[in-house]
């Protein structure tokens, strides 16, 4: 095990430096997918926290138990069994979400953001940083899906979280909420986020 | 040796806890999920037959269903659920039916993934608007002008396949349905013989 952590480097780092998604570029499936609307993006975001804090503090608490040769298959099972109750929540709670989302979330249980923070940092860390990493990369994946879903929701809809904000500003280029416009955001944010980190 | 039982009891024991944190969990939610699909479909079943206090399942299939809906203690109509190929993915529609099969009350669009914009406007109050009072016969599409007949709906322009795709769906639900209802009939007097 390292020695001293620093909490704040490992909750801050997950916000930019290491941002999994527009630079680490993983979990993309989802991003992909669910940021054609502002409300959509908050529910995988929220999905995401739950599960990816609960299996950090798990995998973190059990790490010396597992055999090696085991750990990947093991750390899967605790990531799907929170997927599945953040899955069912959804569907009790808000089942208009829920249908929206489709099967991307039991598809957290693949989002390689959280196999891979449990893999490269919950495994060998303690639980409180690990939750500092586990919060860090969520809202760093927060971040990113609330960037682009509002790039897509508006230009492709003329509206936020719903409410109409351009009303004859432009008409809406539908293309950014179909897969396609997906992409084109993704790429140009990504592109934006190498130039910023580079100069 | 010592190590492999090791892998077995810790995998063992991660799948017994999982599925038993789950199974306590699925206390919670499994009866309001129940619930919010009753309602859902309580909801569309109002929207699509006019008057409905209860309803009875009389056939229900994975790509088909048929509601017997009553107002109060009369058949107020009967609802069809059916589903077919749109432009994207399948779309699933409800829709109305009055008791003798003269007209088509209302439609709703349960489920569909057209493109939005286009085919996704079949969800639209106008559109379905289109569908209101229809003749419960052969349905015809109709492009580039009103739907003048009681047996034609008007298209969406830049939509046709998806427009066509509803049209006919309708008609293969409406077709089973009859099929449907003729042999629950035909049971029935068969009952009343003996």
């Amino acid at each position: 095990m390292k020695g001293e952590v620093s909490l704040g480097k490992e909750f801050t780092k997950g916000l930019w430096r290491e941002n999994p998604v527009l630079v680490m570029l993983l979990g993309l499936c989802p991003t992909l997918a669910v940021t054609n609307s502002v409300k959509n993006a908050l529910g995988m975001i929220g999905a995401v926290f739950f599960v990816l804090t609960c299996s950090s503090i798990m995998v973190s608490l059990i790490k010396k138990l597992v055999p090696l040769q085991v750990r990947i298959a093991t750390y899967i099972v605790i990531i799907a069994t929170f997927v599945t109750m953040a899955d069912r929540f959804l569907a009790a709670y808000f089942p208009a979400l829920s249908k929206a989302l489709g099967p991307y979330v039991p598809l957290i249980v693949v989002n390689c953001i959280i196999l891979g923070r449990q893999e490269a940092f919950a495994s060998r860390h303690g639980v409180v940083a690990s939750v500092a990493d586990a919060v860090g990369m969520s809202l760093g994946f927060g971040i990113a899906l609330m960037l682009l879903s509002s790039i897509r929701e508006i230009l492709g809809n003329g509206t936020w979280l719903g409410v109409p904000i351009v009303k004859g500003l432009f008409t809406p280029w539908q293309v950014m909420i179909l897969p396609a416009g997906a992409f084109l955001a993704l790429g140009v944010l990504v592109s934006m986020v190498r130039y910023f980190k580079n100069r | 040796m010592k190590e492999s039982f090791k892998i077995i009891v810790v995998l063992t024991l991660s799948a017994l806890l999982s599925g038993a944190v789950l199974a306590w969990f699925n206390q919670f939610t499994e009866a309001r999920v129940i619930e919010n699909r009753l309602a859902e479909l309580r909801k569309s079943l109002s929207e699509v037959v006019p008057g409905m206090t209860r309803y009875d399942d009389l056939v229900r299939e994975r790509n088909f269903a048929l509601y017997k809906v009553w107002a109060g203690d009369s058949v107020a109509g009967y609802a069809v659920e059916a589903v077919g190929n749109g432009y994207q993915d399948k779309i699933r529609v409800l829709f109305g039916v009055a008791p003798d099969f003269s007209r088509i009350y209302a439609l709703r669009v349960l489920d569909q993934k057209e493109t939005p914009g286009l085919g996704a406007r079949i969800t639209e109050p106008w559109y379905l608007k289109g569908w209101k009072n229809r003749a419960a016969t052969l349905l015809v599409l109709v492009k580039g002008r009103e739907a003048t007949k009681s047996n034609e709906i008007q298209a969406i322009t830049g939509a046709t396949i998806t427009s066509r795709a509803v049209v006919s769906i309708v008609n293969k639900g409406l077709v089973r349905a009859k099929k449907e209802l003729s042999n629950v009939l035909g049971n029935d007097s068969k009952g009343e013989a003996k």
